[in-house]
């Protein structure tokens, strides 16, 4: 492109002069997309989330109870788990009601980890479910009953920690890939520049 | 080695993607005029204009995961805000009529189209009179950030329909201008 060119292109850009109320209009509008302000309907949709969190909370204060009483394994294993999903609808539950009061997803509060959390606390929430009756049975006479719990109970806490160790990793992966990528286009770049300056000092 | 360019569209996408709030300003700032002054081209008003341009800037952020090819970013930016402006003009049933270029006016044989379009002002005047389909491909052609391949993707329609397009375009875009000329002698 000669400088002629590009001339003639910001000229024409000069050209058009929009109203002053309109694009001021529309910059805010753009800026309340990139910054994830929240529409009226989403924060009453974020603030009804925050009341589903509530009820998971004082559910996980509730089924606490079933939890195998003795002090082995088996109660260490499940106690683990159940802190698990406590502690991840607590924090799904002050996300989403942070998020609905302030109006906005930040660049740390992301969308990703509000679904992240949430899936994490229904799964645990599942499985303690599914497994009420066992707790029953377990309760009622643990001997009988632990090796059986023991083993179906590792294998689901061992498919959960398989699944979160895989998301994890691809999530470092990714990262890593994108910064790697970053850089090398930055030197890419650099390159391209330097050329493009020699060959001009050529030219002259 | 790769065009500067290119490798500079990629960057700014790649960040893009990082959510980098400093790489999207950058994206808005540095298409906001080019594509407005496209738009504002292809809509009748200045508010759908605007209106349009906010569509765009949407797609825009919920697509730039999806975009396959980053170095092609211009073409791609100039593609949505077509589209958006098409889907605008269709809603008011205008469309069809409109990019149907108006090919049939007969230019003298001695016309010469290789015009110095150097007079900015004049250019913006003389696209505001010419068809839809004409005015929107020298617009393309005179904000220069798209090659004729580049033009041809974002209009869909063949590198050859581009050239003969063009072509007339500026034969349109002379007439008009020459007109304008001697009205006011």
């Amino acid at each position: 492109m000669s400088e002629f060119d590009k001339t003639l292109r910001e000229r024409l850009l000069d050209m058009e002069t929009p109203n002053a109320t309109q694009k001021e209009s529309l910059e805010k509008q753009v800026r309340a997309i990139l910054e994830g302000r929240l529409s009226v309907a989403t924060r009453l949709g974020l603030g009804l989330l925050a009341g589903i969190g509530i009820l998971f909370v004082l559910d996980f204060v509730h089924v606490r109870g079933w939890l195998p009483s003795s002090q082995d394994m088996s109660r260490n294993v499940t106690g683990s788990f159940w802190l698990l999903g406590f502690i991840s609808a607590l924090a799904w539950t002050a996300l989403t009601a942070y998020s609905a009061i302030r109006g906005r997803l930040g660049s740390r509060v992301r969308a990703s980890l509000i679904a992240g959390l949430g899936a994490a606390m229904i799964f645990v929430y599942l499985i303690i479910r599914t497994f009420g009756i066992q707790f029953a049975l377990l309760r009622a006479d643990p001997e009988r009953y632990r090796v059986n719990w023991d083993e179906q109970f590792t294998i689901a806490v061992f498919f959960l920690l398989v699944f979160a160790g895989l998301y994890l990793i691809l999530r470092v992966v990714y990262r890593m890939e994108s910064k790697t990528q970053e850089k090398l286009l930055e030197i890419e770049y650099r390159l391209a520049d330097l050329a493009e300056k020699i060959e001009g000092g050529r030219k002259q | 080695m790769r065009d500067k360019k290119a490798i500079y569209y990629e960057l700014l996408v790649l960040r893009c993607r990082q959510r980098r709030q400093d790489a999207l300003e950058e994206l808005i700032r540095t298409w906001e005029r080019p594509l407005f002054y496209y738009i504002r081209r292809l809509v009748d008003n200045e508010e759908d204009a605007w209106q349009v341009l906010q569509e765009t800037w949407l797609k825009v952020f919920q697509g730039l995961a999806r975009l396959r090819e980053p170095e092609k970013l211009p073409v791609w930016l100039y593609s949505i805000a077509r589209n958006v402006a098409v889907d605008n003009l269709r809603a008011k049933c205008l469309e069809r009529t409109l990019f149907e270029p108006d090919e049939s006016a007969q230019y003298s044989d001695s016309d010469d189209i290789h015009l110095a379009f150097d007079n900015a002002e004049r250019i913006h005047y003389g696209l505001s009179r010419i068809s839809l389909a004409h005015r929107e491909v020298l617009t393309l052609f005179f904000l220069q950030d798209l090659s004729l391949e580049q033009i041809a993707s974002v209009l869909d329609i063949p590198v050859g329909t581009v050239k003969s397009r063009l072509h007339h375009a500026k034969r349109a875009l002379k007439a008009v201008l020459e007109q304008e000329e001697s009205s006011h002698e």
